[in-house]
């Protein structure tokens, strides 16, 4: 049921949200602290069952020169599905925490008894994209990915989408940015739709940006279907929800606790 | 109705209020609610035409128990139950492990995002 296209859906979808644009735009939003955690949820035959935990997490981090901000979403079966399908997935980035653009990125997942491992270590002045992948059959196995100055991983893409200014944004506004999604530059479309009131859990109704968010690739054209995402439209900036159409179902990310005072 | 679609009804409810059970201790549990419903509708359809012709209801009976059973355990899983994570030390270990890593490999390059800042 709960297959590892789906769970790389729902990271792809997150993704998804993540292709922005707006060349080194500034961020104001994001802060080190921050901790959210979301329901993601598996849609079949009209019947939404809970499958995993998400959580996406901010942090200060120091290195022997400088203050990096690290982004870092994790995903977590829930344990009744453990014995079944279990996942545990680290995606995260280290990014300036003015800018959001990445120095390094890894992805360290385990869904069932699948397990791999890649890294970004972006060298942004040689416009190269260091990939290492770890899985069976290759063992730090090396590739330089060309790359631009503002592409992004699907991680600080994620974050990045929460920093761009809905407010001047006129309904059907295209935003494309380019990601690097398992060691190719790929490139993703953002378009505004408006604002909608949608019930944010606990939190009560909220108004939110809708977006809705397409892909062009290889890897992320298997995930077609409606992808949507709904921003809180406030000075948090809060990923909602999120819903995407897989091949067999759908899918929906739903915001379920924050450590933020939600106004 | 007579007795053989009486006890075809029957069947069918058995089908759906074990299947009902299955799902009802899977984690997708929600399911459940689908074959048990009709588990129980046929089942009470079964029942209530047996005893009106007087003929053997105690299958139709089974079915009716065995659906609720099926519907109690799922609405107690959504009552009672709350999904939670395991807390997996090596899960939070390998996060901590995965940050010292990091900030190794991006003191190497530490030259190049200090000309890069110079730029911005």
């Amino acid at each position: 049921m709960l297959k590892k296209t789906t769970v790389l859906s729902l990271f792809l979808l997150i993704t998804a949200f993540s292709t922005l644009s707006i060349e080194s735009q500034e961020n104001n939003y994001i802060k080190s602290g921050e901790n959210l955690t979301f329901i993601a949820s598996y849609n079949v035959s009209g019947v939404m069952t809970d499958v995993a935990q998400v959580k996406m997490q901010t942090s200060t981090v120091k290195t022997k020169t400088r203050e990096l901000l690290r982004l870092k979403c994790t995903a977590s079966t829930y344990a009744s599905w453990d014995s079944y399908f279990r996942v545990r997935d680290l995606y995260e980035s280290y990014v300036n925490p003015k800018t959001l653009l990445p120095s390094l990125f890894k992805r360290n997942i385990e869904e069932g008894t699948y397990k791999k491992n890649i890294k970004y270590l972006f060298k942004r002045k040689s416009k190269i994209a260091v990939s290492t992948l770890n899985k069976k059959g290759y063992k730090d196995y090396k590739v330089n990915v060309p790359i631009d100055y503002n592409t992004l991983d699907i991680v600080s893409a994620i974050y990045t989408i929460r920093t761009l200014d809905y407010e001047s944004f006129a309904i059907g506004k295209r935003v494309t940015k380019k990601l690097i999604v398992d060691s190719e530059v790929q490139s993703a479309t953002v378009k505004y739709l408006g604002k909608e009131n949608i019930k944010v859990g606990k939190y009560g109704t909220k108004e939110c940006y809708k977006l809705s968010v397409s892909f062009q690739g290889k890897e992320l054209e298997n995930a077609k279907g409606g992808k949507y995402i709904w921003i809180t439209a406030d000075d948090d900036r809060l990923p909602a929800l999120i819903k995407a159409t897989i091949p067999v179902g759908s899918i929906q990310i739903r915001l379920s606790d924050t450590n933020l005072t939600i106004k | 109705m007579d007795k053989t679609f009486n006890i075809l009804l029957s069947f069918l409810g058995f089908l759906g209020a074990i299947l009902g059970l299955i799902f009802s201790f899977l984690p997708i549990s929600n399911l459940a609610v689908f074959p048990a419903v009709i588990g129980l509708v046929l089942g009470l359809i079964a029942y209530i035409s047996a005893k009106k012709q007087n003929t053997g209801f105690s299958f139709a009976r089974i079915v009716v128990l065995l659906s609720l059973l099926a519907i109690i355990i799922l609405a107690s899983k959504q009552l009672f139950f709350e999904n939670k994570v395991t807390e997996d030390i090596e899960f939070i270990q390998s996060n901590e492990k995965s940050k010292e890593d990091a900030v190794k490999e991006i003191e190497e390059l530490d030259e190049e995002l200090n000309e890069l800042d110079e730029l911005e």
